[in-house]
């Protein structure tokens, strides 16, 4: 009960049940997810109690360590200490392929981007192996290389995205800015505008088709563009 | 070990350096280094930016150089700007302090021989407040260039005596303004004939008002993100002809679009004869002020696909500049951002800018590093304008939070490759190896050999003077204008030559650009193996257009405007 209403985002019934439930049987199963629900909370000190009771209860137990991660990297931006974590995750579930993304995004965030690289890398070895419908660690690949301008050796891996994610507007936009940093116009164009199809507010891919527009001449398309693009950027933006 | 990081570790080897071309005579694609020779010039300045625990932003900010010719003896001098004493923490009400000499700004004065003397006493340019940056200018049109710099506080506007002298003459002038002023420049905008002025200011800040900024622990305190402030307005200051100016800020659509400016450059983008003014702002969007040519702009960066990265993101613009980097005849753009966010190039496409950071290589050269100082330079005179960055991260501690970014990094240096930029600072001499925390930059011929120099002042470091060693053999043009139905110096004309082998250039007058500082106003061309030049071509900012044929190379040559 206590998961099924922190699924609906029902965090304090969730908390309420999950009480209850610990009353019953004190599973580390039980600690874990109330770590998951007071994380969401922002609630540090309980949700590092909740960490420890589960750790102390069951030290090799599946995902402890894997939200600990998350924790450390999402609400605190300790990027080092959330490495060690998903290390930790790793050694007891190495199957874990978000750990490993996380791993990888943490990695980036530190600055050790060839290290990130590898590491993404390992998640799409992951992700092909286990035959896992995710596109994360092909999406985080094409995002890395296109951050330090490598179009070429993003296209792939944003093509691949696409194929397991046909409709996501993020897989979409990565493979329209690649397409476009090889040259391959129509392709950019195309992916582009499925990506703005699919979500409307996706500032940058109206912002690209825009400079795409202009370098083909296509003035009037380009300037709808920009304004669809300025038009998110007061609605959703605030840069 | 991966494929980039192999081949990376492999060129920083001494064997592969060896291969690497080094600049001799007669070796046109040899590359020349620089070398420095600061200890030899006698100039031993060192921007003071008073570091405290405080984390004050003004701290980090300055400072700038000018590098321009004072007295008219045809060689180039410099000028430094200077920060000024902070108290840890600052008193309420105190203002920094600048009476102790290593604070003062200094005029160095350059004796012909590669030395330089201290001439800052006699000259009456010490400045007052925190200094930031410098603009120079002939503002009265009488042959001498005047000095205008920047403070935090009230700027100050120098004239110069034409006798070693300067003259504060900022009240009079009305020039001073307030707040946090960074980078700016001298603009005849209406074409008039008088140069007018244009001052970028950062944001809304003061010693007061100073939030802790970073993790509260020990050390992690950082320098605040500008969208801490409030943003502020650029300032306009038109010439009215008489040693005065007008504040025209708001009336000319200016000072109706605030930002946080830090670099200021001027071009005509569109190529309709009217400067439009370029700030590089702060993580926000750049703005390019279109001017309209009744003495009103339109901000219209966004339009014109200057406001933004290809992501849509604004970036950390800091220096800038404006040129013809691809020799097509449309100025282009470059401006410094901070790491993560690689600098920024446009490549102009008849009035519409393209970012092309990614595919001309400037991407993966720039992404860990931070830009200041800079310019288009045709540093190896091929006829194609190379890139010099000085580079530094803002934040002193940087390293803590990102363990792999440093606070002092080596200067960069980006030749072009017929459009392509290659970074080939390793072999660009040992001043490239060692890391600093540059700030503002000037560029120009300080000896007067037809290779271009460079002087970098560093934060809380001695400044660099770094000669250019030349010696490949190629040959070069310097013009130097004077107006006459223009204004004095010629800024805003327009220089087009066709070299005898047929390349076609395009440079533009402007003492403008980089980040806080002024460079020499002579228009510098690389010819490459060519040694006379078919056409030259001088557009005025009156609208007159003067031509001269077959002119031989390696000189300074100087064009007058016919006046009737």
């Amino acid at each position: 009960m206590g998961v099924a209403l922190l699924r609906q985002g029902r965090t304090f019934a969730s908390i309420r049940e999950l009480r209850r439930a610990l009353e019953l049987a004190d599973t580390p199963g039980t600690h874990l997810v109330l770590a998951e629900t007071y994380m969401f909370l922002s609630q540090r000190q309980f949700f590092q109690e909740e960490i420890a009771a589960t750790l102390a209860r069951a030290p090799e137990q599946p995902g402890a360590h894997y939200l600990s991660g998350l924790y450390h990297y999402l609400m605190e931006n300790n990027w080092g200490k959330a490495v060690e974590d998903f290390r930790q995750e790793l050694v007891h579930n190495p199957g874990h392929f978000q750990a490993v993304c996380y791993l990888g995004l943490c990695l980036k965030a530190l600055g050790e981007t060839d290290r990130a690289e590898r590491t993404f890398l390992d998640a799409v070895k992951v992700v092909e192996r286990d035959k896992l419908q995710s596109d994360l660690p092909f999406q985080l690949l094409a995002s890395l290389y296109l951050e330090g301008s490598h179009a070429a050796d993003a296209l792939p891996f944003a093509r691949r995205a696409v194929e397991l994610a046909p409709k996501s507007p993020r897989d979409l936009l990565l493979l329209g800015k690649a397409a476009w940093g090889t040259g391959d116009q129509a392709t950019a164009v195309s992916a582009l505008e499925a990506a703005a199809e699919f979500d409307p507010t996706l500032a940058d891919a109206h912002y690209l088709l825009s400079r795409i527009y202009v370098v083909r001449g296509e003035v009037a398309k380009a300037h709808q563009q920009v304004n669809l693009f300025k038009r998110c950027k007061e609605l959703y933006n605030d840069k | 070990m991966d494929r980039r990081s192999f081949l990376l570790s492999l060129a920083c080897t001494p064997v592969l350096l060896s291969l690497l071309p080094r600049a001799r005579a007669g070796c046109p694609s040899c590359l020349p280094v620089f070398k420095d020779v600061t200890a030899r010039s006698g100039i031993n300045f060192r921007c003071n930016g008073s570091p405290t625990t405080q984390k004050y932003l003004i701290e980090t900010m300055p400072g700038g150089v000018a590098m321009f010719d004072y007295d008219g003896d045809g060689r180039q001098d410099l000028y430094f700007v200077n920060s000024a004493r902070l108290d840890e923490p600052m008193p309420p009400g105190k203002a920094p302090d600048k009476s102790d000499p290593r604070f003062w700004n200094r005029l160095y004065h350059n004796n012909g021989d590669g030395t330089f003397t201290d001439v800052t006493e006699k000259a009456g340019v010490r400045g007052h407040s925190c200094g930031m940056g410098v603009a120079v200018g002939d503002y009265n049109n009488d042959g001498r260039p005047d000095l205008y710099v920047t403070n935090f506080g009230r700027n100050i506007l120098y004239r110069n005596n034409g006798d070693g002298t300067f003259t504060d003459v900022t009240e009079k002038a009305g020039v001073a303004g307030a707040g946090w002023s960074s980078s700016a420049c001298f603009v005849d905008y209406d074409r008039d004939g008088w140069v007018d002025l244009i001052v970028s200011r950062y944001l809304e800040w003061d010693l007061q008002t100073n939030p802790w900024c970073g993790p509260r622990e020990p050390g992690y305190r950082g320098y605040c993100h500008p969208a801490t402030f409030k943003t502020i307005t650029h300032l306009v200051y038109h010439n009215n002809h008489d040693g005065t100016f007008t504040d025209v800020s708001n009336e000319c659509g200016i000072g109706k679009a605030p930002g946080y400016g830090l670099g200021i450059a001027f071009n005509d983008y569109d190529r309709d004869g009217w400067p439009d003014i370029l700030v590089a702002n702060d993580n926000i969007p750049e703005q390019l002020f279109h001017n309209l040519g009744n003495g009103k702009f339109e901000e219209i960066a966004l339009e014109r696909g200057l406001a933004y990265d290809e992501d849509a993101h604004a970036f950390s613009g800091m220096g800038v500049d404006f040129a013809d980097y691809d020799n097509d005849g449309w100025p282009d753009v470059f401006i410094g951002a901070l790491s993560n966010e690689k600098y920024a190039l446009f490549r102009n496409l008849q009035g519409m800018f393209q970012y092309v950071t990614g595919r001309t290589g400037v991407g993966e050269i720039t992404m860990t590093h931070s830009g200041w100082g800079l310019k288009f330079i045709d540093y190896d005179n091929d006829g194609w304008k190379d890139l010099f960055v000085a580079q530094g991260h803002v934040m002193d501690n940087i390293q803590l939070s990102s363990p792999s970014l440093r606070y002092m990094e080596p200067m960069l240096m980006m030749r072009n490759n017929r459009g392509d930029l290659v970074d080939v600072s390793k072999a660009s001499g040992e001043p490239f190896r060692v890391p600093r925390a540059s700030r503002g930059a000037a560029f120009g011929d300080l000896d007067n050999d037809g290779f271009i120099d460079i002087v970098v002042s560093c934060l809380n470091g001695p400044a660099l003077i770094l000669h250019n060693e030349g010696g490949n053999g190629n040959h070069w043009l310097s013009v130097n204008t004077i107006g006459t139905l223009s204004n004095r110096d010629g800024i805003g004309a327009k220089i087009r030559i066709v070299s005898g082998a047929g390349l076609e250039q395009h440079g533009y007058v402007t003492t403008a650009g980089s980040y806080q500082s002024a460079s020499d106003k002579r228009v510098h061309f690389g010819l490459g193996q060519d040694t006379t030049t078919q056409l030259l071509e001088v557009t005025w900012p009156s609208g007159k257009v003067q031509t001269l044929t077959r002119l031989a190379a390696d000189r300074i040559l100087t064009v007058k405007e016919p006046d009737k």
